[in-house]
């Protein structure tokens, strides 16, 4: 940096430093180009807030578990196949997970032990193992007692909840005894 | 002053004129092997050989282009600018020797190994753990040389140039050392120690700044030096270059996550990636402005002066890419983009556009002064802007056009369920003339390139070697009166508004409440405040807090390193303090031997330049792919494989889909099962063999990172490899009656794309808890 007093450039205005030659001024910043910082600014404040501060907005995950729901909902006749392929669909299952733990959990144990009603992990079934004998169960309630979920739940929501007790079987948590037939998943 | 207190100082010119030379012939092979890439996806018989088949050709590509063209065009223009700005020439001839050498000959072994498979299978850091040794080692003494020289200054307030090029070196040293740590199991192959989720984080934190740290930031300190320079013009703001420079750093480093939206990325490391992008929008534009604004009063010389034709452009396409890169970084138009070729047209608007053009203008400049001569003829070097803008300009379109067709068509579903083009095929058909128009137009870029190289060349004969040298005042930095201490600077208000900005905002960020939103308002609301009182502050009283700064290159260094390795740590340290716990609690099995062995094939082809391993939660990928992945599916990955484009389908669920005939015959010539396709035919693998004596060692090596293998299952690797090939090569037989040996790349390969999206059942005896294979080893 030079220490001769500097110049005053025409259109750029008075120059504060030279080095190598290289002038360098000072000017204003323009008025769009703050406005852009600070607006990107605000907007990742409010972004975040609404996403994670107070999470009012949804992730890609929960906006494809609530479009599958309501596809879930619609649908024809359940298929073995359908509700397979849900057990493989972790959005699904965190959903169903969450219905288990709030309506299932207090007769079946939080870990589907096993507590009133029968332990949902092991290869035992009392009303038939095959995936949509498990829904239809869970659907229409039992004789001894079990309510039928059907339509509290909605049909989305039952396989949602079955396609998280078959991700269970064979799981094998130790609690109640087994009851009722064992079922073998058919070889295609 | 009297003349005898002054000395002539002669910069070393020699090793920003090698590093010149370097740069334009690897130009020219990089963008000849990119042209050639380019040939191979509109014309697959261009896959001419096993070495150089798409796979393995697209990673030479990106890294010649990165590591060789602009790397050796920085390193030029560093040293020849840092000489003269410091006003001292390079302390030691031997370093700068040994980092020119060095250089050449880690893009030699590059040129070497990438061709034959040898790869860590990481996007723009393939290269394998020898020679990102050897990179480490070569990049210390580059900085020790650049650091040695900042010490010996001659000139003591660091002009802005210098600001960027310091904060290069030291977050390319960091960057480079986290993203490499490996586990040898040979001399030319290892595995990432990070696995799945973690690993896509670290790579992606490494390959976006890789392209903020390598690419931008050290040509904005080349920008801000020759611009005003050639232009013999005042640069426009100094402000806005210390609120442009500060910005980048620190936001940049967040940005990463923005590869992996709508991923199975933790959400809020995606959330942080997509605002710290948007936020780098103006900062980004603050650079253009500066060197745009710098040619205010020069815009006549634009008509004349190929060098600033060159310049306006490169900043301009800069411009144009740190517009589209907030606006690719929004989910929604993530989901969209993501995967297609869109993304590769916004890289080339940077890499042609910016890199391109800045280094070109920069030679056309140089060359002529480091050998005393003039530029050989003009009028060529005016050509080679016309050509190079209309093939930029060619290439960029065709991609839009490509990657928003092929975007939509993936995405389009019937209005009964379903999708209207449910045959992969089919949305990439579509996009053929758009590969050609491609091709077109980076063979325009390349023959102007390879004109310029011709130009320089010419020019180079009609001159000789010449050194720039200055007069400077014999005394040193003269030693300041009332100097602050470091303390004091630590303390000083800019430093105190900066730490409470940042504790705010970690607090508030940590926040789930109404008090945490109320923060994060009146933390908005008191930068504001304190932004406006600072500007009407005018006319203080002796030098800024900055200016001061701007004089203590030490102090300056520590306060980048700081912006620098906060974001960073915020988003990694997260995931590996979660990674034990992940590591725990899957239900997920690793790799058999043979799979594992299959896994390095699919890397060694580099598979993943065409194939994604990462199903989105869309109705319409779940439509065309099964379930969205997990975090759990890739957690014993090392490194992982999630892919960032889907020049073929995504593999992650192709387990089940395909018998193990349609691979063998699939792999063997992939036009047979699938007319229209431009995957590499691998016959090769039909017949190169693998040494499953090796397979012990790899297992162990993963073992030892924290796969779960029992001792046992590593000591039988081979056996059990063996046994599975075996079970492979007899249904083989039985479906397809063909006869191939068990110990054949292709054997192990079928192997792995089986298992994916296909875990085993892990049978557990009646009555017995399972008990998860970590445990175990333990
Ligand atoms: C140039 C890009 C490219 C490369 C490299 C590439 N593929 Fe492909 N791949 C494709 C395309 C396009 C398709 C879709 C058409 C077809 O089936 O061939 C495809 C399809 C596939 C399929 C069938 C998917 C399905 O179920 O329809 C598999 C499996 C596959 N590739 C495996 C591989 C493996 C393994 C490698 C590495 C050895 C590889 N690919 C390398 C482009 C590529």
């Amino acid at each position: 940096m030079s220490s001769e007093p500097l110049r005053k450039d025409e259109i750029q205005g008075q120059i504060v430093h030279v080095y190598d030659g290289i002038e360098e001024a000072d000017n204003a910043l323009p008025h769009w180009w703050l406005a852009t910082f600070f607006g990107a600014i605000l907007f990742a404040v409010f972004y975040w807030m609404f996403h994670e501060t107070f999470p009012v907005a949804d992730y890609p995950g929960e906006t494809y578990a609530k479009a599958s729901l309501a596809a879930l909902n619609k649908g024809g006749p359940v298929t073995d196949k359908e509700l397979m392929t849900l057990t493989e669909d972790a959005p699904m299952l965190a959903t169903g997970k969450a219905i288990f733990m709030k309506e299932c959990a207090a007769c079946h144990g939080t870990k589907a032990e096993g507590i009133a009603g029968p332990n949902l992990t092991d290869e035992f079934w009392l009303y038939g193992g095959s995936p949509s004998e498990v829904f239809a169960t869970i659907t229409d309630g039992t004789p001894k007692g079990m309510p039928n979920w059907g339509p509290k739940l909605g049909k989305g929501a039952t396989k949602q909840v079955t396609a998280y007790v078959l991700s269970l079987r064979n799981t094998n948590v130790a609690g109640k005894a087994s009851q009722g037939e064992k079922w073998i998943a058919p070889t295609e | 002053m009297s003349e005898s207190q002054t000395t002539t100082i002669v910069y070393n010119d020699k090793i920003t004129r090698q590093f010149i030379l370097a740069s334009v012939v690897f130009g020219v092979v990089g963008m000849l092997i990119g042209v050639i890439a380019a040939l191979q996806l509109a014309f697959w018989p261009a896959n001419v050989s096993e070495y150089f088949s798409f796979g393995r050709l697209r990673p030479l590509h990106t890294n010649a282009v990165i590591f060789a063209f602009v790397g050796n065009m920085i390193f030029a223009g560093m040293y020849y600018s840092s000489q003269r700005l410091l006003k001292v020439r390079l302390p030691s001839d031997l370093l700068g020797a040994i980092h020119f050498w060095g250089w050449q000959l880690i893009i030699v072994s590059a040129v070497i190994t990438l061709p034959l498979g040898i790869t860590q299978g990481k996007e723009y850091a393939e290269l394998e753990w020898p020679i990102d040794i050897a990179i480490a080692g070569i990049w210390l003494v580059f900085a020790y040389n650049f650091f040695w020289m900042l010490k010996r200054r001659n000139e003591k307030q660091l002009y802005v140039a210098l600001w960027f090029y310091i904060a290069s070196i030291i977050t390319v040293t960091v960057l480079h050392v986290v993203n490499s740590m490996v586990i040898p199991v040979g001399l030319f192959k290892s595995y990432s120690v990070f696995g799945g989720v973690q690993d896509a984080l670290v790579q992606w934190w490494y390959g976006h700044n890789a392209v903020a740290f390598f690419l931008t930031t050290p040509v904005l300190g080349i920008m801000y030096y020759f611009i005003p320079k050639v232009s013999n013009r005042p640069v426009f703001s100094y402000r806005l270059s210390i609120i442009h420079f500060w910005a980048l750093v620190f936001l940049y480093i967040w940005a990463g996550p923005h590869h992996l939206l709508n991923t199975a990325l933790p959400d809020w490391a995606q959330t942080v990636g997509m605002i710290f992008s948007l936020m780098l929008w103006a900062p980004s534009w603050g650079g253009m402005l500066n060197g745009l604004l710098t040619l205010r009063g020069a815009w006549d010389q634009l008509r004349t002066d190929p060098v600033l034709k060159f310049f306006a452009a490169g900043v301009t396409f800069y411009g144009m890419a740190t517009f589209e890169g907030p606006l690719l970084s929004i989910k929604a138009v993530s989901s969209l983009a993501h995967y297609t070729d869109w993304i590769i047209g916004h890289v080339h608007a940077g890499a042609l556009g910016w890199n391109g053009f800045m280094a070109a203008g920069m030679f056309y400049w140089l060359v002529p002064r480091l050998y005393g001569t003039k530029l050989h003829n003009k009028a060529a070097a005016n050509w080679h802007f016309y050509i190079g803008t209309v093939g930029i300009l060619l290439y960029v379109v065709a991609m839009w056009v490509a990657g928003i067709t092929q975007g939509l068509m993936w995405r389009a579903e019937l209005p009964e369920g379903g999708l209207q083009y449910g045959n992969f095929l089919e949305t990439l058909i579509e996009l053929r003339l758009m590969y050609w128009m491609r091709l077109v137009g980076g063979t325009f870029y390349l023959l102007g390139f390879v004109l310029m190289a011709w130009n320089l060349f010419m020019t180079v004969k009609s001159g000789k070697a010449v050194d720039g040298s200055i007069e400077v005042a014999n005394i040193g930095l003269a030693p300041e009166k009332n100097r602050k201490t470091w303390r004091e600077l630590a303390v000083a208000q800019p430093m105190q508004v900066s730490a409470l900005v940042l504790i705010v905002t970690i607090v508030a960020g940590f926040a789930t409440s109404l008090a945490g939103g109320a923060m994060l308002v009146t933390l908005v609301a008191v930068l504001i405040l304190i932004v406006v009182f600072q500007s009407l502050k005018e006319g203080r009283i002796g030098p800024s807090w900055h200016s001061i700064i701007e004089g203590r290159a030490g102090f300056f260094t520590v306060l980048v390193v700081i912006a620098v390795l906060i974001g960073g740590v915020a988003e990694i340290v997260p995931t590996i303090i979660a990674s034990p716990s992940a590591l725990k609690s899957t239900t997920n099995v690793p790799y058999t031997a043979l799979e594992l062995e299959g896994r390095d094939i699919y890397i060694k082809e580099g598979c993943y330049n065409c194939h994604s391993q990462m199903i989105r939660p869309f109705t319409w990928e779940v439509a065309r792919y099964g379930a969205p992945s997990t975090p759990e599916e890739s957690v014993f990955d090392h490194p992982f494989q999630w892919g960032s484009k889907r020049t073929g389908p995504d593999l992650a669920r192709e387990g089940p889909l395909k018998s193990v005939a349609w691979h063998y015959e699939h792999m063997l010539d992939p036009r047979k099962s699938s007319p229209g396709s431009n995957m590499p035919p691998y016959p090769h693998m039909a017949t190169n063999t693998i040494d499953f004596g090796d397979t012990e060692g790899k297992l162990r090596g993963m073992r030892r990172i924290g796969v779960p293998y029992t001792i046992k299952e590593v000591q039988l690797a081979e056996s059990s490899a063996n046994a599975q090939a075996a079970l492979i090569v007899q249904e083989l037989k039985d479906t397809a009656n063909v006869t191939i040996a068990a110990n054949t790349e292709l054997v192990a390969l079928i192997a792995y794309l089986k298992r994916l999206g296909n875990p085993p059942i892990v049978e557990t005896p009646e009555g017995e808890e399972a008990v998860p294979a970590a445990e175990e080893t333990k």
